[in-house]
């Protein structure tokens, strides 16, 4: 037994030095900018757009980016327990301000976004909140975000102030704005609020119109560096946080449907 | 070899500590008795015990044609049987949507004849759990319908008795624990389904939000609920152990 427990140790130790190595090199000291890269942690409903600033910052920077999806406050509680994050993106402010001291500099405006009403595109076209109540009635099922993230926070906010009731029974929770959307292009759930830029991706598949402007539908992105223990990555955040802000950033922003002023 | 099997004891050893250690024993009760939580752990009981009871319907005959019917294509059936057990639940849950989603031949027909949907429905939550269940059932009671000599069951029908007869009379009393045992398998699987079931059934309040769907969701709005359900779960879990060790898997 003491020999299978030695050989073990070496075994141990051989699996270390693998590791150490292994990390060495992702970190790219000496051996140049090669192997450089960063993580970004950016709200779920940025995928489309964010995967194509991250391919045109890999070409400029030679900077490989790790983009990590997810609804924005998934993404903040990773941060605060400690995941090494150079960027983050949020799809409203009160996801930054839960990082507030995680910051490098104040975080920056890149967009808007404006929930719409979506509805399956066999049916009637829903073309206000109590139509969706309505359609909830009749023994539907409506789709909307769950509530701690920025699409479902809206969603409540603005259902409160159009003074219109959904019962709970009545109301699936998606995870993330494209779960929620995925029901309704399926037609299992007779309608729901998403954000304007996946009802454009979802095309013709779903009848979509516009909330009145009154209520408090639409968010602003933010974005930020994080200050990282180890202080490697900061070149590279701060220019991946340009690049976002950019002319270039900008238009491919907007050619998935967000607005900028 | 001492060292890697207390590497692979703390691998599960240290999460459920955290666990514990991350709860608030004081709100314990307080936490579980919101109205939010107990609607969750109502449904998920419901709905797993009756999931429960379809696998026993239709999974005990299929494990008994499994075990005492040679036919062509057995091996097949067995392995086929078997996929939902290594199935992302997820892709589980994808699978039921093409299957019984509302833009589906199945589930248009559902909805258009008989007024039934499924997806957003308590109904489609035991569709979800009756699928990933299933093979927890079927692989547990065939092994032990397998393990037992058959001469019993020929000298019996040999005599005359129907094969419900045997089955009933002389089978059946044979394979009693391991056929609790695997009840008690399915039914902690379908307990704690959340892939396939938020997927497929979706996440309504009182009607598909079951524990495991609460728990993921109170983890953005409410942590110290969603921790404390997660421990009620555990000792859930933790009491199938116990009674499959104490009463059916003695000496194992």
């Amino acid at each position: 037994m003491v020999t299978s427990v030695r050989s073990v140790l070496v075994i141990c130790a051989a699996g270390v030095t693998v590791f150490a190595s292994c990390s060495n090199s992702t970190s790219g000291d000496a051996a140049g900018d090669d192997a450089a890269r960063i993580t970004v942690s950016a709200a779920a409903s940025l995928t489309d757009a964010f995967t194509e600033i991250a391919e045109v910052f890999t070409e400029q920077q030679s900077t490989n980016v790790d983009l990590n999806i997810a609804g924005s406050s998934t993404l903040v509680e990773q941060v605060l327990r400690g995941a090494p994050v150079d960027v983050f993106a949020s799809a409203d402010a009160v996801q930054m301000e839960r990082l507030a001291d995680h910051t490098s500099g104040t975080p920056s405006v890149f967009a808007e976004n404006h929930l719409v009403l979506v509805s399956p595109e066999n049916g009637r076209a829903l073309t206000s909140l109590g139509d969706l109540a309505q359609a909830a009635d009749s023994g539907g099922v409506v789709s909307l975000c769950e509530v701690s993230v920025p699409c479902g926070r809206l969603a409540e906010e603005s259902l409160a102030a159009a003074d219109v009731v959904i019962p709970e029974t009545r109301v699936s929770r998606a995870p993330n704005v494209r779960a929620a959307l995925r029901s309704v292009v399926s037609g299992d759930s007779v309608g729901g609020l998403v954000y304007r830029t996946d009802s454009l991706a979802a095309g013709d598949s779903v009848h979509s119109s516009e909330l009145d402007p009154e209520l408090p539908a639409s968010t602003e992105y933010l974005i930020a560096p994080l200050i990282q223990s180890e202080p490697r990555n900061d070149r590279a955040a701060g220019q991946f946080v340009e690049l976002v802000l950019s002319e270039r950033g900008r238009e491919i922003l907007k050619s998935w449907g967000f607005t900028l002023d | 070899m001492f060292a890697l099997a207390a590497v692979a004891l703390a691998y599960v050893a240290v999460p459920l500590l955290g666990l514990l250690f991350e709860v608030e024993w004081s709100d314990l009760g307080e936490q579980l008795s919101s109205s939010e939580s107990l609607t969750a752990l109502r449904l998920s009981l419901m709905t797993s015990v009756v999931a429960t009871i379809a696998v026993i319907f239709v999974g005990l005959p299929l494990a008994w044609v499994l075990a005492r019917v040679s036919f062509p294509g057995r091996g097949f059936v067995r392995s086929f049987v078997l996929l939902p057990m290594v199935l992302p639940p997820v892709v589980a849950g994808v699978a039921l949507l093409a299957a019984f989603g509302r833009n589906s031949a199945i589930g248009g027909w559902l909805h258009d004849v008989l007024g039934v949907q499924l997806t957003f429905s308590p109904a489609g939550v035991v569709v979800a759990q009756t699928f990933v269940a299933m093979p927890f059932f079927v692989v547990a009671f065939e092994a032990a319908l397998l393990g037992r000599d058959s001469q019993p069951e020929e000298v019996a029908s040999s005599l005359g008795a129907d094969s419900w007869r045997v089955f009933t009379r002389i089978t059946f009393p044979a394979v009693a624990p391991a056929f609790f045992a695997a009840v008690a398998l399915a039914w902690a699987r379908a307990l704690g389904e959340f892939g396939a079931t938020i997927t497929f059934a979706g996440n309504v309040a009182g009607r598909t939000q079951t524990a495991p769907l609460g728990i993921y969701l109170q983890l953005g709005t409410d942590p110290g609920a969603a921790t404390a359900m997660s421990v009620l779960l555990l000792a859930i879990s933790v009491g199938i152990l116990v009674g499959l060790r104490g009463r059916w898997l003695v000496g194992r």
